[in-house]
């Protein structure tokens, strides 16, 4: 079920779900709550290795190798050139209850512009969001950090989800990290099934 | 010394100009010495070496170093490159002691892992500016409080407590404070060095409380007096007794010389703020300056303790080390960006 704006206000107000810092209850839609690009990035750049391998071979370059570490302060700008994945973060630290998950997308005046987003985050999470922008526009883009570029939708579900059940990866992470997709342990058991 | 050597140290200088030039920094007082030392580089390389006597190329050379060591803590100091919410914190203990707006902290990273130390060539050594100023007519308007810090450390906000015992260094010459205690009680040298480490000491724990003992005694562990530093116990033990208001011939006479030079007190500066949220994996509100030390202290204390908030939801020792250096992180960051956002948006 979608939460309208009076029930994420309220879910926000009881201290259920946690939103550090929450500059303006201005970002509180009629069911979605706006998010701020935050000032970290993680920016792909191609290196000395012509692919990035996602299969978990041991002997890969390291995913992390494929993006540069840039910063910047809030009201700042940064560039995202055409087709180019920057990683990021929200600017909001959030603490999700276990009942409930959040659909990400860009703002309409970003998708506008070529940018996609599209992510859940799950029940019980805490952390910043991760923000996996691409820019689809042949043109690049300039964005100024600390707008408002994507949205939430908050969903309820009808038992509670235990995040920390299991070993998390990203779990209060504040900064944007590559993907640890290598470290799957999955990864391990399908390359045995050739060899 | 002789004008070739002069001219290949030029050179090698103004290799290291040239890929600073692109340097971004998110301070434009930074821009602003940087570009002194560009023109000051200028000057220096128009000059005809050969016409000079041995003490003219000395002299140039001291320079020369002085203008490599301001690239070299500039270029360490930039955005991507700082630990910024460190140096926010620095800035704002600064603050207290100094309101001319005079002093940059810089930062320069070193490979040695215990790397931390303050140097005051390019913040306290005036005879440099007056130089430039009679000499080559550059006005630099700001000095550089030069603070080195560990590579692999530079983000590590338990370690980091170290930066503010350094700052106290800068406190300490910056007024004379050592110096003229120890004309007016006849300190030995070995003393007088011994003062300044617990100057500095107890500078640091008006900020940040029992939180640099805790990182003092992992780097100098059970060490006795040497000559460059006090046994690790004596120095624990007087910032144990400053924190507790207990009395120290020592501490005593740091509190009183402080504030007879300074006309700023010696004193337990803290704000304690609770660590429910950190418990709760997430970073904590902060509203004032003074909490906002208190967070080195919250880290601190959750790391030394065990922590059953974590440990019950399978988080490992590396994770929680990951964990709480996030939560500081993002607590100063988050303190930072609200101050300012406040200040631009009318309520």
């Amino acid at each position: 079920m979608y939460l309208t704006k009076q029930e994420i206000l309220d879910l926000y107000k009881s201290g259920e779900l946690i939103i550090r810092p929450l500059l303006s209850e201005g970002q509180f839609g009629a069911m979605t709550l706006d998010l701020r690009l935050g000032t970290d990035f993680l920016v792909s750049f191609q290196g000395r290795e012509p692919y990035i391998d996602a299969t978990g071979d041991t002997e890969c370059r390291p995913i992390a190798s494929f993006f540069q570490e840039t910063k910047r302060l809030i009201g700042e700008t940064i560039f995202l050139h055409p087709h180019q994945t920057v990683l990021c973060s929200s600017l909001e630290y959030f603490k999700i209850p276990n009942n409930i998950f959040l659909t990400l997308s860009a703002r309409s005046s970003y998708s506008r512009l070529g940018i996609s987003i599209t992510s859940i985050v799950q029940p019980g999470y805490c952390g910043c969001l991760s923000l996996e922008l691409t820019n689809n526009n042949n043109n690049a883009l300039k964005l100024r950090v600390g707008a408002a570029i994507l949205q939430a939708r908050f969903y309820r579900l009808e038992k509670d989800v235990d995040y920390f059940g299991v070993a998390r990866k990203y779990a209060c992470q504040v900064r944007p990290v590559a993907s640890k997709v290598n470290s799957d342990k999955e990864l391990e058991i399908l390359k045995k099934l050739v060899e | 010394m002789s004008p070739e050597l002069i001219r290949l140290h030029l050179s090698q200088l103004k290799k290291a100009i040239i890929k600073s030039e692109t340097n971004k920094y998110a301070d434009n007082r930074k821009q602003e010495y940087h570009d002194n030392i560009l023109t000051l580089f200028e000057r220096i390389d128009s000059l005809d070496f050969s016409k000079c006597s041995i003490s003219e190329l000395i002299h140039y050379k001291y320079i020369i170093d002085f203008c490599f060591i301001s690239i070299e803590f500039l270029d360490n100091s930039i955005l991507t490159v700082i630990p910024h919410e460190i140096v926010y914190c620095l800035e704002k203990a600064l603050s207290d002691w100094d309101d001319t707006n005079k002093y940059i902290i810089v930062i320069s990273l070193s490979n040695d892992l215990n790397g931390f130390w303050f140097n005051s060539m390019l913040s306290l050594k005036e005879i440099y500016y007056d130089i430039f100023k009679a000499d080559f007519s550059i006005f630099f308007k700001h000095r550089l409080i030069q603070i080195t810090l560990p590579k692999y450390l530079s983000q590590d906000y338990l370690a980091n407590v170290v930066l503010y015992h350094e700052l106290g260094h800068f406190i300490d010459q910056r007024y004379g404070i050592i110096e003229k205690l120890s004309s007016a009680i006849s300190l030995t040298n070995i003393e007088k060095i011994h003062y300044g480490e617990f100057f500095s000491d107890i500078f640091a724990s008006q900020y940040i409380g029992e939180a640099s003992n805790y990182y003092l005694h992992y780097i100098a562990h059970e060490a006795p007096d040497s000559e460059s530093h006090p046994s690790t116990n004596s120095r624990i033990d007087l910032v144990e007794k400053f924190l507790n208001g207990k009395t120290d011939p020592i501490l005593d006479h740091l509190k009183d010389a402080t504030f007879k030079i300074t006309g700023k007190e010696l004193k337990d500066r803290r704000k304690i703020i609770k660590d429910d949220d950190f418990k709760a994996f997430i970073p904590t509100n902060i509203v004032s300056d003074e909490e906002l030390h208190s967070i080195f202290e919250i880290g601190w204390r959750l790391w030394k303790n065990p922590l059953p908030e974590y440990s019950d939801k399978h988080i490992g020792e590396f994770d929680k080390y990951r964990i709480i250096n996030s939560l500081m992180e993002k607590s100063i960051s988050n303190y930072m960006v609200v101050n300012k956002w406040n200040k631009h948006v009318p309520h």
